[in-house]
């Protein structure tokens, strides 16, 4: 065997190591991106699931009113209704003499 | 020139002032007629009224006149606009304090024991009227009172009728809610402010109105004593006990004298918080603290206190 036959062969084993390893490396690399998949569509699967069966449980319940809570006093977050406009009493004249009391009674 | 004819009803003092003193007999037994029926429809105390036969059969659908069925739709209305605070499902809770039977018998008696009730929260969402077929339901375990706001339902009917039966200028006070309708005279209606609307004039300040409705609410009237102390009238629907308030007396001016004597309810119960929500709904509102110090809110006059 010629020193260059030598080399010949030495390289050709060189290759053949390298293709196994790049072979491995994709295989595990397959496997990982499978198993990455799975993991992430059944999460998909359950978050949805879980979310169909919350509206499924959560209609019956929509359909009643809620219990509404009475304003806290000094509740400033409570949106007043629109009311129109009303007119304010006006000072009564001395000289006129009321017609009756408003009190409590 | 306006003429004035009283006469006691539903428990206080009726008035009916019109412009036109030629009016006034046919204002006066207009008003007797409108009283009459709201009071064997709604009072809380006449075994015969409707209002008892249907809280007797709580639980059930009970037929009605379309007078009961209009006042216990306006009652719920103020429950709707008070979220709550101005409550008709409060009669057990005021029977529990007491008051279980016309105001006058209720103060002569001595003492009464307060048995406190476990209250269900917001009632009044069951109650059940339907005013087309005339049927009412009130929620079983619960009374319907609707002491907060039949009188002024019954001011502003009597007025608007009499008004449209007579063409005259009217007033009309349930127990100081005082509704007017029809043309004013000339200078307005003159009205004094009190905490009682039977104290002698010359005690409180006073105003003109030219329409709508004028009403006050206080916690003076109506006191009576029980084995935990002196109680009042006006509750606080999430004890079932009298509000704890900081105010004795608060006045509404108002579109009717139903909106205005809900508002001035409200008020009391709302405490603290009354002087704001009375200006957020841009109500002319009169709030008088248990120390006599005055809060005007909404355009109420601040001249009328030199008065």
């Amino acid at each position: 065997m010629s020193p260059h036959d030598h080399d010949v062969r030495r390289a050709v084993a060189l290759r053949d190591l390298a293709e196994r390893r790049v072979r491995r490396i994709t295989v595990a690399a397959i496997a990982g991106a499978t198993a990455l998949t799975g993991v992430f569509a059944g999460l998909a699967a359950a978050s949805t699931h879980h979310a169909k069966r919350g509206v499924r449980h959560d209609s019956p319940r929509s359909v009643t009113a809620p219990t509404p809570t009475l304003v806290p006093n000094g509740n400033e977050q409570q949106a007043a209704p629109p009311q129109p406009q009303v007119q304010p009493p006006a000072v009564a004249p001395p000289s006129l003499p009321p017609v009756v009391s408003s009190g409590g009674s | 020139m306006t003429t004035a004819h009283s006469f006691p009803a539903l428990g206080t003092t009726a008035l009916v002032a019109t412009t036109s003193s030629d009016a006034l007999g046919d204002a006066r037994r207009i008003l007797e007629s409108e009283l009459s029926e709201l009071d064997l429809a709604c009072s809380r105390f006449r075994p015969d009224s409707e209002l008892v036969r249907a809280n007797a059969r709580a639980g059930e659908p009970v037929e009605v006149s379309a007078l009961l069925a209009t006042a216990v739709e306006a009652a719920l209305d103020a429950a709707r606009t008070t979220r709550g605070i101005v409550d008709p499902t409060l009669g057990a809770d005021l029977r529990a304090l007491g008051y279980d039977r016309t105001f006058a018998l209720v103060r002569t008696r001595d003492r009464w024991t307060f048995e406190p009730r476990r209250r269900r929260s917001a009632a009044w969402q069951e109650v059940e009227v339907d005013s087309e077929r005339l049927l009412l339901r009130v929620p079983t375990g619960c009374e319907l009172d609707l002491g907060a706001t039949a009188k002024a339902f019954g001011a502003d009917r009597a007025a608007g009728r009499i008004a449209a039966e007579t063409g005259t200028g009217v007033l009309v006070s349930l127990g100081g809610d005082v509704a007017v309708a029809g043309a004013p005279p000339p200078t307005g209606w003159s009205i004094e402010i009190a905490d009682h609307h039977a104290a002698p004039f010359g005690s409180g300040p006073r105003v003109t109105i030219r329409s709508g409705g004028l009403a006050t609410s206080s916690t003076t009237a109506r006191r009576w004593r029980t084995d935990r102390g002196e109680a009042h009238h006006l509750l606080d629907p999430r004890t079932g006990r009298p509000a704890a308030t900081p105010w004795r007396t608060v006045s509404v001016a108002a579109e009717t004298c139903l909106a205005a004597n809900v508002a001035s309810t409200a008020a009391i119960v709302l405490g603290d918080g009354a002087a704001t929500w009375l200006a957020e709904r841009g109500l002319p509102s009169r709030l008088v603290s248990e120390d006599g110090s005055v809060v005007r809110v909404g355009g109420w006059p601040l001249e009328a206190e030199a008065a």
